[in-house]
């Protein structure tokens, strides 16, 4: 691999959105490695929104392979059994665990990759005005466990 | 709202991947090159392999197998008329009264050296073979065998030189450039 703090960078963007996916750093390393070894061998351009697309069909296909192991093992879902493996931010982890992994993902494209509402539409094929909706609702959430918090505190 | 969202952005601008990660990353990427080349070359030596095999069986298997089957094809055809015993129209034992009688062949009939030392003319017939037009020699060995010698033009751009045996008929092939002559006689 040829280092470059540009590849790096992109990397490690391609490793948060992954994060908001999976709320896990190993399982967000995984894919954001499969995901750019595919994109190298495809001859794919390495840039963000390229990467962002492969991550999330790349996670969109984990997901739907883990369904069907799930349900022929008859375990519960996954998303019941989560046990995140953060150490820091015990807060803003406990309470982004909290949301599903759609509203972490757009909460992350708008606020963290500044996308708009008519690009993260693009990127998750659904509505501009679903986005938009989930996206005022998810700040909503978050200022409220914000003003919980403090007066926890 | 504006905290919640600094915060969140934090949260996530803090992380990234670590130097270990990093190089795992490269590994994997080596590794991934190490196996595409080798299952490239593997794919390459194949290709090249199907392809050298394709071309000797087209120039030599292929060409081959299509003159094996014509001259059967032509075995065939002439076993079928040798076992007719069809009588010569005409008799005669000189080959140049033959070639007189029957005008309507577009070659002229020679008799190989084979024939005129061993065997003795006995007549002729028109005759035709792979729709041809041909000339049948009735002619005869010491022992007073009967044997036909079936002469046509060869349009073939290959060597006949064969012996098949059809039905308990030998038939014995063999050219001269221009004519192609089937020798048939019974089987012992």
């Amino acid at each position: 691999m040829v280092y470059s703090k540009e590849l790096e960078e992109l990397l490690n963007r391609g490793y948060r959105y992954a994060l908001s996916l999976t709320h896990n750093k190993d399982d967000a390393f995984d894919l954001v490695q499969n995901t750019y070894l595919k994109l190298v061998e495809k001859s794919k351009p390495l840039i963000i929104s390229y990467l962002i697309t492969t991550i999330r069909n790349q996670y969109i296909d984990n997901k739907r392979k883990e369904n069907l192991r799930f349900k022929w093992q008859n375990k519960k879902n996954q998303e019941t059994s989560y046990e995140p493996n953060f150490t820091v931010e015990p807060f803003l982890e406990r309470i982004l665990s909290e949301l599903s992994p759609k509203e972490r993902e757009i909460i992350f494209l708008s606020i963290v990759e500044e996308y708009t509402a008519k690009e993260i539409a693009d990127v998750m094929t659904i509505p501009r005005g679903t986005i938009l909706s989930i996206l005022s609702r998810t700040k909503q959430k978050l200022k409220l466990k914000l003003k919980e918090n403090i007066k926890e505190v | 709202m504006k905290e919640i969202e600094k915060q969140v952005k934090e949260f996530y601008n803090s992380k990234s991947l670590s130097i270990e990660q990093f190089e795992a990353i490269g590994n994997g990427l080596n590794n991934k090159n190490k196996q595409q080349i080798v299952v490239s070359n593997i794919l390459k030596y194949a290709a090249v392999f199907i392809v050298f095999v394709g071309i000797l069986y087209s120039l030599f298997l292929l060409p081959k197998q299509r003159q094996n089957s014509i001259v059967n094809e032509f075995a065939d055809e002439i076993a079928f008329n040798h076992r007719k015993k069809l009588p010569a129209e005409i008799k005669t034992n000189n080959v140049l009264v033959l070639n007189k009688k029957m005008d309507k062949l577009d070659f002229e009939i020679v008799l190989p050296q084979k024939i005129s030392t061993n065997l003795v003319l006995k007549g002729g017939r028109y005759c035709s073979v792979d729709n041809r037009i041909a000339a049948q020699l009735k002619l005869e060995n010491k022992q007073g065998k009967r044997v036909t010698c079936y002469v046509f033009k060869k349009n073939e751009n290959f060597e006949f030189d064969k012996k098949v045996i059809k039905d308990n008929v030998e038939v014995t092939f063999w050219d001269d450039k221009v004519l192609i002559f089937a020798l048939a006689t019974e089987k012992d």
